[in-house]
């Protein structure tokens, strides 16, 4: 248990070992996995200081039942888990049974904020100015999406789960995950279809 | 477990596209908080490898009787030491160097003789006699000590007298040269029981097994001692000058006269280790009358009224020995009739 963790440790074995008071192993899970988590919570709700106030709720959350943990699922299912139940409670608390409506595709602010946050350094002026294009219209089309498809569509991209983890994170069958993913896939495509014939 | 398998209806001009788009990640002083609380947590009760596999359950009935039991053992041995330690503590202070001492003098004493069946046949009796030899040789010592830390006048003189004699036979002891004992071959004869005394000792009635004591048959000591014709005159003089020697023998007399009669060398011996026995009952003997002075004399004086005049006179002897205001005490009648007799 001494020493710091290899990187090539899986998430399971580092949240057992950080369960059993190696700090440095919640470090490596932490690394790995707060991008993914802070983004789909911000995805959601469209505003940084809620995902930020959400984000850090998520990881408490996993530091307080740290010796709970029980690998029976891959890591990742798990702490998404903990972060789709923490929106639920959020859109419950807030009132909102559905954080973004079908049609809610006018929130502006939202989406030039995530629009203003930094890109690659190295990018250039043009292709930095196409990828802000590109990313409002990504964040326009996924605003236009039904919750249950973002939250597939997101659970997919950022936090790397399959079709069965989906199913199982959102309480529905593989089926409905896969349509869900499905019909989020096609919109958001033909939402960049005419920035990418264009740019072509 | 963690690798992520690609999602197969992941579609790639999406994915480029998202992962061109989406890359955002929390604020820094976020990061930093989340991480000390990580490791706070962490720092204050990492979880035991035995909790997940339930190993803590099975363990903890093992655990909470040991210091139970650890208490009980000590509290046991406590207690025993305590209820040993005030009436035994010189005789096991002393029981261990005295054995070898007397293992070498058996050897001197039996090996010129060529008896080596007499010496193997008392050889498992010879820690007992030393240890009681020993102990008798002690215990005036401790008497004196304890009889100057109380103050009291006429135990100090009982516990100084027992010194001397016993004292005088330690002397008469240790210059033992190699002599050829007179002493026939001895029939193999059942080794005192230790446990005995042991007993009397845990008991608290140390001073009832002594006195109780059998007296030991001369022919296990003989071997062991086996002082020559000199010596054992000086014993019995510096025995025979004491008070308490002389009641000791009185006291022994029937057992000791007879040995003398058989063999003189044999009944030297045994006189010298069952004087020393006798010295130490006597002592107790003499501490018990001289609290209750009125009946030590009226015992005188019904020794006196039955005739045992010399027995009478010897309690006078003792008794204004021991007893520190034995003139005032002792009733002018007594005192006349005892001056004179002893004139």
């Amino acid at each position: 248990m001494e020493g710091s963790p290899a990187p090539a440790d899986s998430d399971e074995s580092l949240m057992l070992a950080y369960g059993a008071g190696r700090a440095a192993a919640f470090d490596v899970l932490y690394a790995r996995h707060k991008g993914g988590v802070y983004r789909y919570l911000l995805r959601h709700c469209r505003n940084a200081g809620i995902a930020d106030e959400l984000f850090q709720d998520v990881w408490m959350n996993a530091i307080r039942v740290r010796a709970s943990y029980v690998p029976t699922a891959r890591f990742t299912t798990w702490l998404y888990t903990l972060a789709h139940n923490r929106l639920v409670d959020h859109w419950r608390a807030s009132g909102q049974a559905r954080l973004v409506s079908i049609d809610d595709d006018n929130d502006r602010e939202a989406c030039d904020a995530i629009i203003a946050l930094p890109g690659k350094a190295a990018d250039e002026p043009e292709a930095r100015a196409q990828t802000r294009e590109l990313g409002a219209q990504l964040q326009q089309a996924l605003q236009a999406l039904p919750s249950e498809q973002r939250d597939a569509f997101l659970l997919q991209y950022e936090g790397g789960l399959s079709l069965a983890e989906i199913a199982q994170l959102t309480g529905v069958g593989v089926e409905t995950a896969k349509s869900r993913l499905r019909y989020a896939n096609a919109k958001l495509r033909d939402a960049l279809r005419p920035l990418r014939e264009e740019w072509s | 477990m963690t690798p992520t398998p690609e999602p197969p209806d992941r579609d790639p001009m999406l994915a480029d596209a998202w992962r061109a788009y989406s890359r955002e990640s929390p604020p820094e002083a976020l990061d930093r908080r989340i991480l000390a609380a990580a490791h706070r947590a962490a720092g204050s009760g990492p979880r035991s490898a035995a909790k997940a596999t339930g190993a803590t359950a099975a363990t903890r009935p093992q655990r909470w009787w040991m210091p139970l039991a650890a208490a009980a053992t000590i509290g046991v041995i406590a207690v025993g030491v305590l209820q040993s330690l005030p009436d035994d503590h010189d005789l096991l202070s002393v029981t261990e160097p005295a054995a070898p001492e007397s293992a070498d003098v058996r050897e001197q004493a039996v090996a010129p003789t060529g008896q080596k069946d007499a010496a193997s046949a008392v050889s498992g009796r010879d820690a007992a006699p030393a240890a009681e030899v020993a102990s008798a040789m002690k215990k005036p010592r401790a008497e004196v000590q304890s009889a100057e830390k109380t103050g009291s006048g006429n135990e100090t003189a009982m516990a100084q007298e027992s010194k001397r004699s016993a004292e005088g036979v330690a002397q008469q002891r240790r210059p033992q040269a190699p002599q050829p004992a007179s002493v026939p071959k001895l029939p193999s004869l059942p080794p005192p029981p230790p446990l005995e005394r042991e007993s009397a000792v845990g008991s608290g009635k140390l001073d009832a097994a002594r006195t109780q004591a059998p007296v030991p048959f001369p022919a296990a000591a003989a071997p062991r001692s086996a002082p020559s014709a000199s010596q054992e005159s000086d014993a019995r003089m510096s025995a025979r000058n004491d008070a308490s020697v002389e009641r000791q023998q009185h006291a022994a007399a029937p057992k000791l006269e007879s040995r003398e009669r058989r063999d003189d060398s044999r009944a030297g011996a045994g006189d010298a280790v069952t004087s020393l026995t006798q010295k130490s009952a006597l002592a107790d003997e003499l501490r018990a009358k001289a609290r209750d002075p009125d009946a030590w004399i009226a015992r005188i004086r019904k020794l006196r009224d039955e005739g045992d005049t010399a027995q009478a006179l010897r309690e006078v002897r003792d008794f204004r020995s021991v007893v520190p205001d034995a003139e005032r005490r002792l009733p002018g009648d007594l005192r006349e009739w005892a001056d004179a007799r002893q004139q």
